[in-house]
């Protein structure tokens, strides 16, 4: 009998078998040997190397690069995160609503999430350029006489036009993330809040945002873990500068390791980046997960 | 009279296909796979002089930019045992090629053995087939030097102030530097006019740990920033691209830019008009100019068609290819074999690079360079924004070579 009942199971677990295999070998053996590398001094060019025990997690924190990448990463998702949250919900109450060109405001609102962020910032870097025959300083100059402003060029300037292009982007896919939640909302809640003399803003407050909360615990952690390993946009567009103003940390583990041929150094870093992206999604998961709860 | 004119035909044809045979090489085929820094607009002329030599092989040519995405790509396809036939060297990796022992021995080709690549070139990049030089300079428009009553080309570093300051005072923007590339900017041949002029081993004494970056790199950085304090470089120059650069001149919206001889034509194409000339950058005594022998294409010391790859290196150091090369990158060729004519442009600043007043840090950083390069472009940034000193710049170089040397 327990035997017929673990053989039925099986049959289940066998289809899961092709995503463990390649989560193995994608993920998992790659994991392994980042952090067996970390211990090394593996340069990438030669085939052996020396174990090196904690030398390289040592010159991690000793590297002031390292430590202004960390903290642009943190500050880049920290404002992501908040930004994107507090457009993207009002915005799907708004195109959740019977307009008549609904469709076309969701795909327009969509649209350039399609596009990969290095492109993005490709283009992006032709609107921002700092010279007064860039798009949005010609504009800014014709309109109102003001010169030429570095959006690319200063380290906070340059910090705030990345996250502003951030959020452009992906501001739509969340919102459609928060639409597909709404939908699921059961109108009645509205209708017996109205009846009672709720205000529109009492039923966002008090129906939609608690009931959006499984909406958002996804929006935050896939925001957090995207944020926390950026390096397209902000390289696409500043390429780290101006010197290592606006380094995030994946650049920094790129160019340590395969451009300066540090691989125990990067790898060191990697992994400690690792463990704390860990901490910081359990935390945020654990704790937006009780609110749904509560909610 | 039929027979006559189907005979003459036939003749004709036949003649036809054997010179096309003597031309082209039919004993080779196959698929040779190409890595270059070279896109493939640009290597047009190249790729097809080969293809017309060798009908029956396929090539499969994949670009990667320069230079950090180049270095990057290569050495991930290298240690995974997946790097094309043919790839080029460069500064920035010649000594993990070499190290790695990824190249081809090549000594005992017959273009390595009779003169046709010089010995210098070979010390600098061995087992590779580097053939041309480009050249770098102050890349200035003569019609607004005209325009402003300059007549002549500064020759020193006050004269060259006073020329940046007689084009703002009229009205112009004097200067774009690039300042995402470490081989074409003012610090480079500031410092070799400044420090090199005169200690040419200041380098491999720093190296031997008998002086300090610090000791010779903290006056160019000096002057760059004297730059951005007169106003004559604005630092929002360090968000704009090296090809920004380049429009920003060619459209004539300011007067004097840094860049190199690969970007002649792409001036030609904007601006076919434009009256400009390439100058040296004067230093308070000496004038230094960009400049180096450029990369070179290499053979996988694993390459899949070992054959075809050396007939790839042979084309590229015969005198077809070199043409083609020649055609395709611009610059001056080192190579014995074919003498290009020289753009008007640059023939002074080819005389001046031949003659050895040139600076490419890249070139004498032989261990190390990444990160050094990329230390050196970080300080350029930060000198120019204010985000530190010149001298503070030039210890950094200390500090990062420390830094790797130790690891």
């Amino acid at each position: 009998m327990k035997k017929g009942r673990i053989l039925r199971q099986m049959q289940y677990e066998v289809f899961l078998l092709p995503a463990i295999l390649a989560f193995t070998a994608f993920t998992v053996i790659p994991l392994l040997k980042t952090l067996v590398y970390s211990f090394t001094d593996f340069d990438g060019v030669l085939h052996t190397y020396n174990f090196v025990g904690l030398r390289n997690y040592f010159a991690v924190f000793r590297d002031d690069v390292m430590k202004q990448a960390l903290f642009n990463t943190l500050f880049y998702t920290f404002f992501v995160v908040l930004l994107i949250n507090v457009i993207s919900v009002p915005l799907a109450v708004c195109l959740d609503k019977n307009q008549r060109v609904k469709t076309l405001e969701r795909a327009i609102f969509f649209f350039p999430s399609v596009v990969s962020a290095l492109l993005l910032g490709y283009i992006w870097s032709y609107i921002l350029s700092p010279l007064k025959t860039g798009a949005l300083n010609s504009i800014l100059g014709s309109l109102f006489g003001i010169k030429p402003i570095g959006f690319t060029s200063g380290g906070w300037i340059a910090k705030f036009s990345i996250i502003a292009v951030a959020v452009w982007a992906n501001t739509g896919w969340h919102t459609m993330v928060n639409i597909a939640y709404l939908q699921a909302i059961d109108p009645t809640y509205y209708e017996a809040a109205a009846i009672d003399g709720a205000t529109r803003f009492d039923q966002f407050r008090f129906i939609t945002i608690p009931l959006l909360a499984p909406a958002l615990t996804v929006n935050t952690l896939l925001l957090l873990t995207n944020g926390l390993k950026v390096y397209d946009l902000p390289y696409a567009l500043t390429k780290g500068g101006p010197g290592y103003s606006n380094y995030t940390v994946t650049q920094i583990i790129i160019q340590r390791g395969i451009s300066e041929r540090q691989y125990g150094v990067s790898t060191a870093l990697a992994a400690i980046f690792i463990l704390l992206v860990m901490i910081i999604a359990v935390i945020q998961y654990t704790t937006m997960s009780k609110r749904e709860v509560d909610a | 009279m039929k027979k006559i004119l189907a005979l003459l035909l036939a003749m004709t044809v036949l003649l036809t296909v054997s010179a096309g045979a003597l031309a082209a090489d039919s004993s080779l085929s196959g698929t040779l796979s190409i890595l270059s820094w070279y896109n493939e607009t640009l290597s047009a002329p190249v790729i097809e002089g080969f293809k017309a030599k060798y009908p029956n092989v396929t090539v499969d040519y994949t670009y990667a930019p320069p230079v950090a995405d180049y270095v990057e790509k290569l050495s991930t396809l290298l240690y995974t045992g997946t790097a094309p036939d043919v790839f080029y060297m460069a500064l920035e990796n010649r000594e993990a090629l070499t190290v790695g022992g990824y190249c081809m021995d090549l000594s005992g080709e017959s273009y390595m053995q009779d003169g046709t690549i010089p010995d210098a070139v070979k010390s600098m990049y061995p087992n590779c087939a580097a053939v041309d030089c480009w050249v770098g300079g102050l890349f200035y428009n003569k019609d607004i030097f005209a325009a402003c009553g300059i007549t002549e080309e500064p020759k020193t570093w006050d004269e060259f102030l006073t020329v940046c300051q007689t084009l703002q005072d009229n009205g112009y923007v004097p200067l774009l530097d690039n300042c995402q590339d470490a081989a074409v900017n003012f610090v480079a041949p500031l410092f070799g006019a400044e420090t090199l002029s005169k200690d040419p081993d200041f380098t491999a004494k720093v190296f031997a740990g008998e002086a300090k970056f610090v000791d010779g790199w903290t006056k160019p950085y000096e002057m760059l920033k004297e730059l951005v304090d007169k106003g004559y470089l604005n630092a929002d120059m360090v968000g704009i691209s090296g090809d920004d650069v380049v429009v920003q001149f060619a459209t004539e919206q300011v007067a004097m830019i840094i860049s190199g001889s690969w970007n002649c034509g792409t001036i030609d194409q904007i601006n076919p008009e434009l009256n400009y000339e390439v100058m040296g950058i004067p230093g308070t005594e000496h004038v230094y100019y960009c400049g180096c022998i450029n990369v070179g294409p290499c053979v996988n010391a694993n390459a899949k068609n070992p054959e075809v790859a050396k007939a790839f290196i042979e084309y590229c150091v015969s005198p077809e290819g070199l043409e083609a090369q020649y055609g395709a990158y611009g610059g001056f060729t080192v190579a014995k074999g074919f003498t290009p004519e020289l753009r008007k442009e640059v023939v002074d600043a080819v005389a001046a690079v031949q003659a050895g007043e040139f600076h490419i840090p890249m070139s004498e950083w032989i261990s190390y360079t990444e990160s050094l390069r990329l230390t050196f472009l970080a300080g350029i940034q930060d000198v120019l924004v204010g985000a530190c000193t010149p001298q503070e710049a030039a210890a950094r170089l200390d500090a990062k070579l420390a830094e790797v040397s130790a690891q």
